[in-house]
């Protein structure tokens, strides 16, 4: 792949960004309103609305690289998949329906409305404006390399081709393309992500590939494998020695390869817990028209993320037993390059298979920037220009502030993409979600359930969290200590600043507390989603 | 029944159901750290750790999503209809 540009991949790659491409240009006509290019309109069903947000969450990451952490790790690639599903069941429990029926159309809208405090909206702007740039940079770093590894394209192209159609397509059809175009994209991934693991495994099925496992021996060798061949330049991509290792299949199949007990816990611990806080995830709940929708959206998000990372471990033991240390490619560097592990592995059942995997691939990678892209857009076009600077501007006004912010957004995330080429993603993604868990997750799960938060708890729990998770990383960085995850100390922290502060400031006038538990009930009152003082046009809906 | 109530109701079945998500879901560690062989032990031919995290987790997690979606559903449109 590195001799110049695979054809079929290539040729599948431009497939789903032309299909994208003409979502987002047919949505354009019907995305005229600003709730139509914040929400969606609030009129998205369950069914696409669980298929959108599964393919948001699932980034090319996901796609190719926990397959391959569980082809190299074992079992703790196994906990890891399964904890990304796991987060989503705090979310459904205590924040989805009632973050839907406050209905507004960001978070920082919630932390404005919720406490009626715009230093509140001022906190949750710079929060949102944190954990989604980190999430962003990380994902056009991985487009580039992507891109590379799947067709061939030179890395700088691929991130300004599919920045630019991101770009393209988010700002002509903001949230109602989005919507749609990330429905499509679910489909593709599901589909590359099922049809060659079928005809793999009608080769060697998962019981048997397993119970090679059990008895030590070496690999099957398929027919046809490419022994040592995809290596460049005939080097040999693992030494003797790490090529033996590949055969201790039963080290391979036991847990904590990778994590140890604590790291384990807390892996799943900054999981639950960041994936309810991140700004791009949550706002796709405002889509749904209610929070009954709202809960079933998230049932079915749940079932299609969970065959998702069902069938990932499945792809990483097949690759593993039957490839071993054939699975990847090396690059360049002469390193092996675990994100070719799916698209060696698909190979084996058809060239056809591997463009498929190629289609997911780029699907998976359209969708997490694109959601990005809009929760990074409507924290500066929506809350800060929308809401503090021009709160009376027209809707045609803030629609052209809209399409501008994803435009310059968009251009400053390819350039950041550019620029930080060496950036480790896996690090840069794990602290968006430590920085998640310890801001919005205190916040939303605090802000919805107590009826005694103030203000003044609100302020001190999103801060606290936050600078704590910064100070906890800069310390690790310049080898102060080596906590290496944030999470497990700045949400508990976060929680017990909001706790007494709030406990302190309890001595609020009574309209203010008066204020409080109105917008409290309006989290929990059945049929209260409609919230008449943004559009006066959708108390219709719910 | 008043709306305080149904939400009363909704919080105690919230809160039951992540119990049960919390501390099946952190067993497992220990489980693996404790008694590793057991953990191993093939069972309809995919290792018990693997079978149990990779799979049925999953499917604990969509029982948990389906019981509290239909009950909280159920409740607030009993509430809205009265």
């Amino acid at each position: 792949m590195t001799e110049g540009i695979a054809i079929l991949p290539a040729a599948a790659s431009i497939v789903v960004l032309a299909a994208t491409m003409a979502i987002g240009i047919m949505a354009a006509r019907r995305a005229q309103t600003l709730s139509d290019f914040w929400v969606a309109g609030r009129s998205v069903s369950v069914f696409t609305n669980a298929s959108a947000i599964s393919s948001n969450y699932l980034s090319a990451a996901s796609f190719l690289g926990v397959a391959a952490f569980v082809w190299a790790s074992g079992f703790d690639g196994v906990w890891y998949a399964t904890g990304f599903a796991a987060g989503y069941v705090f979310l459904l429990l205590f924040i989805a329906s009632p973050l839907r029926r406050f209905g507004e159309y960001t978070i920082p809208d919630f932390c404005h409305g919720r406490f009626d405090s715009r230093r509140l909206r001022r906190a949750g702007i710079f929060w949102t404006f944190v954990i989604s740039s980190l999430y962003i940079i990380a994902q056009m770093v991985g487009v580039g390399t992507l891109m590379e590894a799947v067709t061939g394209i030179p890395w700088v192209w691929g991130i300004v081709i599919l920045g630019g159609v991101i770009i393209l397509y988010v700002a002509l059809g903001g949230m109602t393309g989005v919507t749609f175009a990330q429905m499509m994209q679910f489909w593709i991934m599901i589909t590359a992500m099922l049809v060659p693991l079928v005809i793999l495994l009608s080769r060697h099925g998962y019981g048997e590939v397993l119970t090679y496992a059990y008895n030590d021996t070496a690999p099957i060798v398929a027919e046809g494998a490419p022994a040592g061949a995809m290596t460049i330049e005939g080097a040999p991509a693992f030494s003797p020695e790490e090529r033996q290792s590949f055969r201790n299949l039963r080290q391979w199949v036991s847990p904590f390869n990778r994590f140890d007990l604590w790291s384990s816990v807390s892996l799943l611990v900054a999981l639950v817990c960041g994936t309810a806080g991140l700004p791009h995830i949550l706002a796709r709940f405002y889509t749904n028209p209610n929070a009954a929708a709202a809960r079933w959206s998230t049932v079915w998000v749940l079932v299609f993320i969970g065959v998702f990372y069902i069938t990932t471990p499945m792809w990483g033991a097949w690759a593993r037993v039957v490839l071993g240390p054939e699975a990847v490619i090396v690059n360049q560097a002469g390193e092996p390059n675990q994100n070719s592990m799916m698209l060696v592995t698909s190979a084996q059942a058809g060239e056809w298979a591997k463009a498929l995997v190629a289609a997911g691939a780029v699907a998976a990678l359209l969708s997490t920037v694109s959601g990005l892209l809009i929760a990074l857009s409507s924290a500066f076009a929506h809350d800060f220009y929308g809401e503090i600077l021009r709160p009376d501007a027209s809707e045609r006004h803030k629609i052209i502030a809209a399409k501008i912010a994803v435009v310059i957004c968009g251009a400053l995330a390819i350039a950041a993409g550019l620029a930080f080429r060496d950036a480790n993603i896996a690090w840069m993604v794990g602290l968006a979600f430590a920085v998640a868990a310890s801001t919005f997750f205190p916040l939303l799960v605090c802000g919805i359930w107590w009826r005694r938060m103030t203000e003044q708890g609100a302020f001190a729990g999103i801060m606290v969290g936050g600078m704590i998770s910064a100070v906890v990383v800069v310390g690790k960085l310049v080898g102060a200590w080596s906590i290496e995850q944030p999470a497990i100390i700045s949400v508990p922290l976060a929680f017990l600043a909001i706790f007494l502060v709030s406990k302190a400031t309890a001595g609020q006038s009574p309209e203010v507390w008066a204020k409080l538990e109105n917008a409290f009930h309006a989290l929990h009152r059945p049929g209260s989603e409609a919230r008449p003082q943004h559009k006066p046009k959708e108390a219709a809906d719910g | 029944m008043t709306y305080e109530q149904m939400q009363a109701r909704q919080l105690k079945l919230s809160l039951l159901l992540a119990v049960i998500f919390v501390v099946t879901v952190f067993t497992m560690p220990f489980l693996n750290h404790l008694v590793p062989d057991i953990m191993l032990q093939p069972v309809l031919g995919i290792p018990l750790a693997w079978l149990v995290v990779g799979i049925c987790f999953h499917v604990e997690f969509w029982v948990i999503a389906f019981v509290y979606t239909t009950y909280s559903n159920r409740w607030e449109r009993e509430l809205t209809d009265d």
